[in-house]
Formats: C-alpha cells, structure tokens, sequence
C-alpha cells in the first residue's frame, strides 16, 4: 500500500468527531409597556376572579416574563393559598425559586407534591421530571416507583422506570424492563420501538464487554433480532420525552443543510429519521442519524398544543451520540415549555 | 409546672330508674370539667382514654333544614329512643330520632350524626313512606352511582356517608309538610372505663337536648333489656352515662356465625407482678418533633398550640429541643435549651415563622434526633415526642426500617407521638412508639392536649409493659390491640377467630418488656359467654388492620360494618333493592342482629297488621300483636307521649289507652310501636289511627209496604274524609265501607215514641 493511498483509506473509515453543546435559551425576562398592562389587567381579572386558574397562571407567567420574580413568586404563593392541590402551581413556585437560586428551597416546594398528590401517579411522574432534571435519579426513581405502584398496567411508567436504572447503570433490571415492553405485542408500537433503541444500545455495551467471541456473536444475534432500523449503531440518536399528558410535544432536528426533520417531514433527505408522533402525550419520540453528516446539528422541542388550558410541557431530550460504539456519549438536556407555540432549542450537535 | 390530668366528672342523675345491674351517672357533652384527680396510677386507663376518645360531642343526631329564606335550621327532634346493648368490650347502640316537620312545607335536610372515638356504624334506617326501611352496605362507588341515578326522582334515596373526623352524614328528602321523619342509627361503641363503676366500665348515652330545642318531649333509654329512663320533655344538655354491673362486662365472649367462632378477651393484667420503673423522674430531656411538611398545613395551629402545650407541661429545670421537620430537619436554638419562659416564647415563635411545605423525611429527623440524644448530659431521663401525621414521603418510606432506625438511634427514650393532621399514619406512628415504650395519641382538642402534657408527666412513674406481644396457643387469626405499650390500668382486647369444630385456648400469653427487662403473664380465659356483636368487632378490627380495598369491601359488606370504602344507601322499598341487585342483608327477613321492621311480628303468631279494630271506641285502646315474652312494648304517640303498654290477661293482648283531648283537630294520626323482645331484638310498627269527631250524616228514605205499612231506611253518607280514611284503613271484608261509625240509629218519631233501626244489609 501506498503512503498516497493509506492516507486516503485513512480519511474514508475515519470516525466522525461530535460535539455536543447544551444550549440555554431562556426566554428573554425584560418588563415592556405591552407586559405591564397585560399584568395590570390580569391582576383585576385575579381579583374579579379569585379562583380563576386561568387568570392566575397567566398572570404569573405574565411577571416571569417580566422579570418580576419576587412578584411571580407572590402571586404564586397567591394562587396556592386558595388551590392548594393543584400541581401547575406548586410546580410554578419551585421552577420561580428555582430560577431566584433557592435551590433547595424549590427542591422542599416541589417535593410537596408526594403529600398533595400522594394517590396521583401523574403527579408522582412530574415530580421525577423535575427531579431528573435536577439530577436527583435515586429520588426520581423513587417517585417513579410510587407511580408504577399506582398503575402497574402503564407501560410507559416502567419505561421511565428502566430509562433511569439504565443511567444509574443498573443494566440487568433496565433489559429486564425494556424485554418485557418490546415483547408486549399489544403494547404500543411508539413504545415498543424505543424500548427495543434503548435494548440496542445495552446489547451492544454487553457486547463489548464480552470477553469472548462466542458471547459477542450471542449478543450480535440479539441486536439483528431487534431488528432496528439502522441497525444499533449510530451516529446519533436524540429522545424526546415529556410529562403531560394530552399534550403534543414535537422534536425537531434540523441538519447541516438547514432540512428540518420533523412529524411532517420525517426521512432527511440528507440523513437522518424521526420515528413516533405522539399527539396525545407522554412521547418518546427518537431520530436516527445513521452516518452523520459534518456540520451542525440543532436539536429542539416545540409544543404544539395541547388539551387543556393550562398545561406546560417538561420533559428530557437525551442525545446519545457513536451510539453502540466504545465511545458512546449520553447527554440528557430537560426543557420547559410554558404554552403552545413555543419551541426551545436544548443542545447543538457538531460533527467534524 | 406540672399538673395532674383532668378527668370527666361523674355526676349521679337522681331521679332516674337504675337497673340493678347498672347504676346512672351524667357527663357534660362537649366539655369536660377540670378537677384534680388522685395520682393514683390505676386513672391511666381512664387518662388514655380520655386522650384517645376525641370529642365528647356524642349528643342524638340533628336534621338541618333550610328555610324559605335558605337559612339553615333544625327539625325538632320529638323523640328519642336509646338502646344500648353491651357485648363484651363494646355495645351495641340503636338510636331511633324521630323528626318533626311543623310547616306546611317540603323540605329537604342533612342528618348529621356524630360518633365516639372507637366506633363502628352497623345499621341505618329511615321511615319512607311510613315505613321504616333498612340501609344496605355497598362499596363507596357503587352507592354513590345508584344515588345518582335515583337522586332526582321526587322520592330519593339515602346515601350515609361518613363526612368528618367521626360524623356521618344522610341526605334526606323528601320530609312532607307535618311529617314526623324517623331515622334510626346503629352503631357500636368501646365501653368506657369507669373507676366508680363495679365493673369499671359504664356505657355513654347521646341523650343531650339539642341546643337548639328546650326539651326533647319524648325519651326512653334502655340498657341490656332494662329500661332505664323515660321521660317527657326532656331537658338535660348533657348525655347520659351508666355504670354497668360485672355480670354486664364478661371479659370473654364470643359470637358464633357461619362456621367460625368470633371472640374477644379481655386481658386484664395482673399489675402488682409488672415492675415498678426505676428509674427517679428528676431532670429530662425532651426532644419535640413537629412535622412541617405540606400535609401539616391544614393542622398547624393545633400542633403549634400542642408544642405550647407540652412545653408549659415540662418542668422549668428541664431541658428541650424543638425540630422542625420536613425534607428538611430545621432545630431551634443551638440544640437543647432550659425550659425557662423566654426560650419557651422564642421556640413558638421561631414555629410561627414556619410555612409548612414540602415532603416528610422520617427518617432524616430520626437520625438527628438520635444524634442529639448521644450527645452528654445529666438528665436522669429522654423522651421524645413528636407531633406530625407520621407519613413518611420522602427518603425512608419502609415502616419495618424506619422502626429499626428508632430503635437503634433513641437509646432507649420512649417515643410519645402527637398525632395530628388528617394523613395519619397511625400503624406508622403505633410501631415507632410502640418499640420505644411510648404512646400515641390523638388529639382533637386543646384540653386533649393538655391532657396528654399531664399524662407524659406522670407516664416515667407508671408501669408499663413495652413492645407486646400475644400468643394464643392454636389460634392464627388474632387481632392484638392497636398499641404495643401498654399502661398499667388498661384493659386491653384481643379479637380472634376459629372455626366451630377448633378447641378454644385456655389462655393468652402476654410477653413484652417492663422497665428493660423480659416480661410474660399468662391470662386464662375461662369460658365464653355468648353475646351478639363480637363478630362485627372483629371485623372491624380487620378492617382497620388491612390495606386491601377489595378486602376491606369484602368484610364491611359480610359483616355490615361500615368502612371507608363503602356507602350505606337507604331505598324506598323493598323493589328498588331487587332493581339495583342489592342483596338484603339487613333487610325485614334478614335473620340475627337487632332489626327495626313492622313485618316481622309473626314470632309468636299475632297478626303483623294494626286494623281499625285495634283501637277501640271511647278512651281508645291499642292492642298489640306483641308476642306474650316481649320485655316491653312501648307507644309514641304523636302528641309526643310514650305510654307503656301492658299485658292483659282477660284479652291475651299487650294494650295500651289513651285519651283524645277535646280540642284534637280530625285526621289521621301515627303512632310508633316498638317491641323489645324477649331476645333483645326490637320492632318497630306504623299504626295509623283516625281523629273523625263529625257526627255521621245520614239520609233516611220511606218505603210503603204492600200492607201499607212503612219501612225506614237510614244509610250514612260518606265524606271525602271518610274516603281518604277509607284508603288508608282499608274495607274489612262483606262491609260497605270501614267507616261505618254509625252504631245505632234511633228515630224519634213527633208523637214521642222512639224507633230503633235494625241493621240490615243495603239494597
């Protein structure tokens, strides 16, 4: 072989290189003339209307748009006081805390949700959202279990369940779960899909980490049984899951080439697929990038609606990138949506 | 400072008729008087009772109204009628109000009934249609869907629910203009114990006059088959409390039913053979643990006014430390402080500034608190208390471990437990003192908590027996009482069940720990004695015990006790229950416990029906179908008269007459019947009678005979009033008509000479 031509062997079969770049696109926080009488007349609408949720929770938002984070935090304490078992509120005044940088202060508002909602697994499942978010996978799982015990029979719950145990690295009782959901076939196809992803990628850790050939052909046979589309290595894979129920949360990934993939357009003509719309809440929604173009990746998350009047979306996009390779990365990015029509951007992907 | 525990005064009601077994005595309903009691320690039974028994607001039930004006207001309760049956460790109530209506309206009103700590609901009847119907037991949910599909029909049902704390509630509509609404509740409740009573117990009766009336006109009360009070006008604004014999409380009993025998045994420990504790009571230390977390919001100032409370109890040369704990462990002050006046102001005031949210991490404040008890001191005692729900919602959730962790961590400091708030965990709360040698208790009133200050004074100097255990050789379906400590006084029960063919244990070993050491008595038991009840004690003791919905349906239906998942709901008739598939259980053919039924009179084979030729003419007479054994047979009449009817040879009839006063208005009135049979079982019928003071009209026709002669003829004429009465007494058979009132017919004749009519039969 020729120096010329090992060069150029060398450039064909040389792994892309990926970095990813959470990104915090907070919505701007400044007080404006159209603002403030926005906050002026829901305040007279809050005192017309007391017990108007509506008012209410326009009008906090209304402040944290503002900047007014005292008076958000107030007007939430407000609200709580004549709605005491309402989760939007309680969430509202940890999240305001929580960007005031009363840390712990949000986490004990937040928590409260186990004594207002203790028989709610809904809740329970918010709860190991926020949680999550914060990083605190023991006390998520813990809530998670809460909310399994609620209601065995919700296969999505046991998804979480095992989506957590995978990154606390308890591999075994994680496949365990997945097995059961992607043997389900009455289980749902947009849960089945991604169980069988997230099968993919411990096979294949599994398969690393057999020490001999025979095993790692066993674990090659299980992955091809799978039978993922794209096989279980990839360059990337992005999971968009979220918390509320009856609500449309949409991930979209726009490629190098500035082609957005998204429910209406889901095979990239340059790459990359989205698989599962969910319209009706929950997700997980995923994108494949089997071989990844260089440049820039964006990944966001756009509410598009939703079925009721209040109902934010919160959830995680978790970025895995050399997926089923010994270089795997997994990145887990929450988001908050406050109401239809926004769309946050969470992270970039840069290929070289 | 420390002071002695108040306890109910117990004043003698003169003027009652007392029962050779039982003597009578009053409490004050809602309130209960401060005197010093000796510190004698055999008061610990009547001070945890006390503490545990809740409000003393046991008063008859009340049914609001509401007025034109859509103000709320009461129905006059016209009478009331109390029989206590004791059965063991319990007895059996069954309280029959009777409503009236003086307006010329349709109301529609919320019957109200509040219960003693302890108690179960059994029973429940209403009069519908003049007949008084039988509630059935069925899960929450299925009764409350039949309530609403039945609901805005113009006769709804009645759906018994259980509303607050201990008080059910009863929609009831509708309640026709002048309409006397009875509604009959039935219910068990714990004896109470009573050191001035033979037996040490007595029974609480609700006989308090309603605040809002002067007098209940109408009262009887009756206890184990006695009648212990009747009187007119009752006025009393207190509830009657009587003290019942030893031949009244066996301490074994049992209740034999569908091949299972059901008993219960009171364990009356030999006191003298427990040891004294030995430890001297000089300085303590108290740690007072006060959940802040969210679900202690709607509790806060009762648990706020139960820290001032203990506090103002502990001595001045004591020391305390007040947590606040919530997902987070918050201790006032710089660990433990004398408990002098500005550090006891300071600790209340750094609570006050606490805004009870978050989770409750059970576990983290355990561990603190131990940690601060290993720290030195010269206190000659530790103890604990803690005021929260003992929900545990966050970290160490797990009963078993949490338990395990006080155990390890306390060093031995009993853990006194407070609890407040209404996500109790008391299984939570009684294994975590119940390990330490502590108590819990449940306030629901500032002198409840004083009562518990004084109690945790005296509680170091009294015997006690730790982390109980029982043994019933043989016996695996056995329910302890609640509390694993137990005081010296207490008189504590175990339920149990066996099946009919499986020998009885002869005894119940106790085993636990007194002042440290190992404990154990053996308590015989003797023979049972048979009583009605004791199967519904158990099954409410199970109910309390499991955590199975399904379960608990399962055993509040079998048994008719009623849980929190199930309804009583009340149909108009014996047909709606057939249309909704509900099984008759307490129904008027439903065999065993006391029943209220007019149907069922046919024991001794009288006639279950009350005619017209029941009452007789003149002072009017009752003659009762009762059979000739009943104990007692009793008549409320509408005017608000109860008359005791008596057996009369000649007529081989219970009887009773009455006077009807001159100025009694025509109608159709009621009266209540109620037999209390031999057995104990009570019957109730509906008679209606007629008021009708018009002379009877009549027309007189002439007939000319073919000799010449004249035949007269005198026939009644019948009212529209005679009609309706006609309807409601029916026509006796080969008569015209059962209004016939017309006994003689004379016809003076103008030249004086009087003709007396035969009676014939009408052409």
């Amino acid at each position: 072989m020729t120096p010329s031509l090992w060069l150029c062997a060398t450039l064909a079969f040389a792994p892309p290189n990926f970095t990813v770049t959470p990104v915090d696109e907070r919505p701007a926080r400044e007080p404006s003339a159209s603002l403030d009488a926005e906050i002026d007349e829901l305040t007279t609408l809050v005192n017309d209307e007391p017990r108007e949720r509506g008012h209410r929770f326009a009008l906090v938002r209304a402040l944290i748009d503002a900047g007014e984070l005292d008076e958000a935090l107030a007007a939430a304490k407000a609200w709580r006081e004549v709605d005491a078992y309402n989760l939007v509120v309680v969430r509202l005044i940890g999240d305001i805390q929580s960007e005031l940088g009363q840390t712990r202060q949000a986490l004990r508002t937040y928590s409260a949700v186990t004594e207002l909602l203790s028989e709610d697994p809904e809740a329970q499942r918010a709860l190991a959202t926020v949680l999550k978010a914060q990083g605190d996978l023991d006390t998520a799982y813990a809530r998670l279990e809460v909310a399994v015990e609620l209601r065995p029979e919700d296969q999505r719950l046991l998804f979480e369940l095992a989506d957590i145990e995978l990154r606390q690295g308890d591999y075994q009782r994680a496949v365990e779960r997945f097995e059961l959901i992607a043997a389900d076939e009455d289980a749902d196809q947009q849960l089945r899909h991604p169980a069988k992803q997230r099968l993919g990628q411990i096979y294949a850790r599994f398969r690393r980490d057999a020490p001999t050939d025979a095993q790692r052909q066993e674990w090659s046979a299980k992955i091809d049984a799978l039978e993922l589309e794209g096989g279980s290595e990839n360059d990337i894979k992005v999971y968009l899951t979220w918390d509320t129920d009856r609500t449309d949360v949409d991930l979209w990934v726009t490629n190098p080439r500035g082609e957005k993939v998204f429910y209406s357009h889901r095979k990239g003509a340059f790459g990359g697929t989205l698989f599962g719309d969910v319209t009706t809440g929950y997700g997980p929604e995923s994108f494949t990038a089997n071989h990844a173009k260089a440049g820039s990746y964006a990944i966001e998350v756009n509410y598009y609606g939703s079925g009721g009047a209040m109902k934010e979306a919160r959830g995680e996009v978790m970025v895995v990138v050399n997926e089923g390779r010994d270089d795997e990365r997994q990145q887990t990015f929450s988001y908050v949506l406050p109401k239809p029509g926004d769309t946050v951007r969470v992270a970039e992907i840069e290929v070289k | 400072m420390r002071s002695y525990f108040p306890v109910l005064s117990m004043v003698l009601l003169a003027g009652c008729v007392a029962s050779s077994s039982s003597s009578l005595s009053t409490t004050r309903s809602g309130e209960a008087s401060q005197v010093t009691v000796s510190p004698e320690v055999a008061r610990t039974s009547a001070w945890l009772d006390d503490m545990d028994r809740g409000s003393q607001e046991i008063g008859p039930g009340q049914l609001e109204v509401e007025d034109l004006r859509g103000a709320p207001q009461f129905l006059e309760l016209a009478s009331l009628a109390v029989d206590v049956e004791t059965a063991g460790p319990m007895a059996r109530y069954e309280v029959e109000h009777v409503f009236h209506n003086p307006s010329e309206e349709l109301l529609e009103g919320t019957f109200r009934f509040p219960l003693p700590a302890g108690s179960v609901v059994t029973g429940l009847a209403m009069e519908i249609d003049g007949q008084l119907m039988d509630g059935e037991i069925l899960e929450r949910d299925r009764a409350r869907k039949i309530y609403e599909e039945i609901v805005d029909s113009m006769r709804d049902p009645a759906l018994l629910e259980w509303e607050a704390g201990q008080t059910f509630k009863l929609r009831v509509f509708p309640i026709e203009p002048g309409e006397r609404k009875r509604v009959v509740m039935r219910y068990m409740a714990p004896l109470l114990p009573d050191d001035d009573a033979e037996s040490g117990f007595s029974v609480a009766i609700p006989t308090a006059a309603p605040a809002m009336q002067t007098s209940i006109p109408s009262l009887t009360v009756s206890v184990d088959g006695r009648e212990v009070l009747a009187r007119q006008d009752h006025a009393a604004r207190e509830n009657l409390s009587v003290a019942l014999g030893p031949s009244s409380v066996p301490a074994f009993v049992e209740e034999p039913h569908a091949g299972q025998r059901y008993l219960a045994a009171r364990l009356d420990l030999d006191w003298a053979a427990v040891p004294e504790p030995s430890a001297s009571v000089g300085r303590r230390r108290t740690v007072i643990v006060v959940d802040s977390s969210r679900s202690a919001l709607e509790s806060w100032a009762l648990a706020r006014e139960a820290v001032a409370t203990v506090l103002d109890g502990l001595d001045p040369a004591d020391e305390f430390m007040l947590v606040a704990a919530d997902l987070d462990t918050r201790v006032f002050g710089d660990g433990f402080l004398r408990n002098e006046a500005g550090a006891r102001a300071a600790a209340l005031a750094f609570l006050a500034e606490i805004d009870p949210d978050g989770a409750s991490d059970l576990g983290a404040v355990i561990a603190h608190v131990g940690e601060a008890l290993a720290s030195p001191s010269d206190a000659d005692l530790d103890q604990v208390v803690y005021v929260g729900d003992g929900t545990p919602t966050w970290g160490t959730t797990d009963r078993q471990a949490l338990v395990e962790r006080a155990k390890a961590a306390l060093g031995g400091a009993p853990l006194y437990a407070v609890s407040v708030g209404k996500r109790e965990s008391r299984d939570t709360l009684e294994a975590l003192t119940g390990i330490t040698g502590g108590r819990t208790v449940r306030p629901q009133s500032g002198a409840q908590v004083q009562a518990f200050a004084s109690f945790l004074d005296r509680a170091p100097e009294v015997r006690r027996v730790a982390t109980v255990e029982l043994e019933l050789p043989g016996v695996e379906e056995l329910r302890a009482p609640v509390s694993t400590t137990w005081f010296e006084g207490e008189r504590p029960v175990v339920l149990f069940r066996v099946g009919e063919d499986q020998p009885l244990p002869r005894e119940v070993v106790v085993r636990g720990r007194a002042d440290g050491q190992p404990f154990e008595q053996v308590i015989a038991l003797g023979r049972p004695e048979l009583l009605a009840g004791v199967r519904q004690q158990w099954a409410a003791r199970e109910l309390a015990a499991t955590s199975d919905k399904a379960a608990a349906i399962a055993l509040s239906v079998e048994h008719s006790v009623l849980s929190k998942h199930t309804a009583m709901l009340v149909l108009e008739s014996e047909e709606a229950y057939e249309r909704y598939d509900i099984e008759r259980r307490n129904g008027p053919a439903a065999p065993g416990d006391p029943e209220v039924s007019g149907r069922n009179l046919d024991a001794d084979g009288g006639s279950p029906y009350l005619g017209p030729g029941d009452l007789q003419p003149g002072d009017p007479e009752v003659h009762i179908p009762a059979p000739r054994d009943a104990q007692s047979v009793e008549v409320v009449f509408p005017f608000g008269e109860t008359k005791a009817a008596r057996w009369e040879h000649e007529l081989g009839q219970w009887t009773v007459r009455f006077l009807v006063d001159d100025d009694t208005q025509p109608g159709i009135y009621e009266v209540l019947v109620r037999v209390t049979h031999a057995d104990g079982r009570v019957e109730i019928l509906n008679l209606e009678y007629t008021i009708d003071v018009e002379a009877p009209q009549l027309r007189l026709e002439l007939k000319v005979r073919d000799d010449g002669a004249f035949d007269v003829f005198a026939r009644q004429v019948l009212t529209d009033a005679d009609a309706a009465r006609e309807r409601v007494e029916g026509r006796r058979g080969g008569e015209e008509a059962s209004t016939l009132d017309a006994k003689r017919v004379e016809l003076i004749m103008p030249d004086g000479q009087t003709l007396t009519l035969r009676r014939g039969v009408a052409v």
